[in-house]
């Protein structure tokens, strides 16, 4: 009869514990997956790879999804074009690194759909909820029903060519708005220029990007600097979500702590209050925190790859006969510096996957 | 004569031996693209000498991203041909290449290009058995090369440090 009653005790316990570990698990999920907003690819020309969430370069083909989280690279032939479930479609261009990410902004997930250098054309149809943000290393646009292109350049520079509707192009705090045939550049780290009339053809991305980089081999000090601005935003973004997180991450662990000790004590009611607690409470705030910590993180990584690491190329190949030269060391000196603080500051809040 | 017949009766397992053992040479033969590949030196120094007059980005799939050059991923093949374009316009060469450490490549080898996690990485991502740590000396300083199996008679390169003085 005790051996009986002790193991209708064993299966109650393990069906609590099975009970709290379902509730865990789901939980876990919601924080780190699930949220993804995801993009179909629909047409691939030349050569076009994904870098998936496990970071491994995969060829591109029609009908691969793209997740949040996942970039496009393409290769010099290469051409894709993705579609957004409310049939927006995404034109990636030669040359390109896009990426799809999430957000999380005052309690509502927004997309994000990120050029690193390249250029990417939208179309974008209206959005139920709040329209995705269009970003480059500089800058950000918020846009809704709207036809525009996107260049990024390899200095970091940002170029918007709107071919129809409006467009809210924002840099450093000064934000412009563009309406159809309208263009504005930006540099990294400076505000929105002048924004111009722009009719006709549509700009050869490989000529304004020569130009751009062209300039910045004029004084290359100086563009460094204007990306190190950029990149500064972003550490310090992260910098401040840090010990908010440490703190939320704590609470967390106390409710899970309660939540163990309540499931054994089978008081469902204070279960279900701190499951309540789980999701919508401090679980809800780790997660839009979790987001915004690998927004911030993995921007400084595309920026600093594609764009510092780009830069450091030219400068060597360059310099690589004349290593001596003063603009080269200069250039050298603040290059360093940008990778002292990615490896200090970024690096521990990547995962291999990101690399 | 003896027939075949009492030939095999009588030397039946010193027979079976040798069909087995010409079977395990034969596999041996047969099974070489799974033997780990070695770089040749002869042929690294036609790569160097590829790199010297500027022909990389004319021989496809030699030097294809995702690529190492000394600390930096390259995952945009622009930004790699570029590099190679740029390098022969300032005359860059590497003069009387020597090769003087040639052995497969491992993850502790990020040392020689960046100690960072992201070289490791790479490394760990993409090196496997068949690729070699090559580490050339020239009148120029050193350099070091991750190299794979031929591609057009050529060592294929994924990753590219130096000069190192």
């Amino acid at each position: 009869m005790n051996t009986r009653k002790r193991n209708i005790g064993y299966e109650r316990g393990t069906k609590a514990t099975a009970l709290f570990f379902s509730f865990l698990l789901l939980f876990l999920c919601s924080l780190f997956g699930g949220y993804g907003q995801e993009a179909l690819t629909v047409y691939v020309e030349g050569e076009a790879n994904a870098k998936n969430l496990q970071g491994k370069l995969l060829p591109l083909e029609i009908g691969n999804p793209l997740k949040s989280g996942e970039s496009v690279i393409t290769k010099t032939t290469g051409r894709a074009d993705l579609e957004l479930p409310n049939k927006s479609l995404i034109q990636v261009k030669p040359n390109t690194v896009f990426t799809l990410s999430e957000v999380e902004l005052e309690g509502e997930k927004q997309t994000v759909l990120a050029t690193t250098v390249g250029s990417v054309s939208y179309r974008l149809n209206k959005f139920t909820g709040r329209g995705p943000s269009i970003r480059t290393a500089g800058a950000v646009a918020g846009v809704r029903g709207t036809d525009l292109t996107v260049y990024a350049g390899a200095d970091g520079s940002t170029l918007v060519v709107v071919e129809q509707g409006a467009v809210a192009v924002e840099s450093v705090g000064k934000e412009v708005t563009l309406e159809k045939n309208e263009a504005v550049e930006v540099k990294p780290g400076s505000p929105p220029g002048e924004k111009f009339t722009w009719i006709g053809k549509q700009i050869d991305y490989s000529t304004w990007n020569q130009g751009k980089l062209e300039e910045f081999l004029k004084d290359p000090v100086a563009g460094i600097d204007r990306v190190a601005y950029q990149l500064e935003v972003y550490r310090q973004g992260l910098a401040e979500i840090l010990p908010v997180l440490v703190r939320v991450e704590t609470e967390l662990n106390k409710v899970y702590e309660e939540l163990k000790k309540a499931v054994e004590a089978k008081d469902e009611a204070r279960a279900n209050q701190l499951r309540e607690e789980l999701i919508k409470g401090v679980g809800a705030n780790r997660r839009v925190l979790f987001l915004n910590k690998r927004f911030y993180a993995l921007s400084y990584l595309s920026l600093r790859r594609y764009v510092v690491g780009g830069l450091y190329l030219q400068m060597k190949a360059r310099y690589i006969t004349k290593p001596t030269a003063p603009v080269y060391q200069a250039f050298l000196e603040r290059y360093w510096d940008i990778i002292r603080k990615y490896e200090e500051t970024i690096g521990p809040h990547l995962v291999e996957a990101d690399i | 004569m003896k027939s075949f017949g009492e030939f095999w009766k009588k030397n039946k397992v010193v027979l079976i031996l040798v069909v087995f053992a010409g079977l395990g040479i034969l596999q041996s033969f047969t099974s070489c693209a799974t033997v780990p590949y070695v770089q040749k030196e002869e042929k690294v120094v036609k790569l160097v000498e590829l790199i010297n007059r500027g022909g990389v980005n004319e021989v496809p799939g030699v030097a294809n991203t995702p690529f190492i050059i000394d600390g930096e991923i390259v995952l945009l093949q622009k930004d790699l041909s570029e590099f190679w374009a740029n390098l022969h316009k300032v005359g860059f060469s590497i003069r009387s290449p020597k090769v003087v450490q040639n052995r497969f490549a491992m993850m502790e080898d990020a040392k020689y290009f960046r100690d960072s996690m992201e070289v490791r990485t790479f490394l760990k991502k993409y090196i496997d058995r068949d690729t070699s740590l090559v580490q050339v000396q020239s009148v120029d300083g050193t350099f070091y090369f991750l190299l794979g199996r031929e591609v057009k008679g050529y060592p294929k390169m994924m990753g590219f440090r130096g000069p190192v003085q």
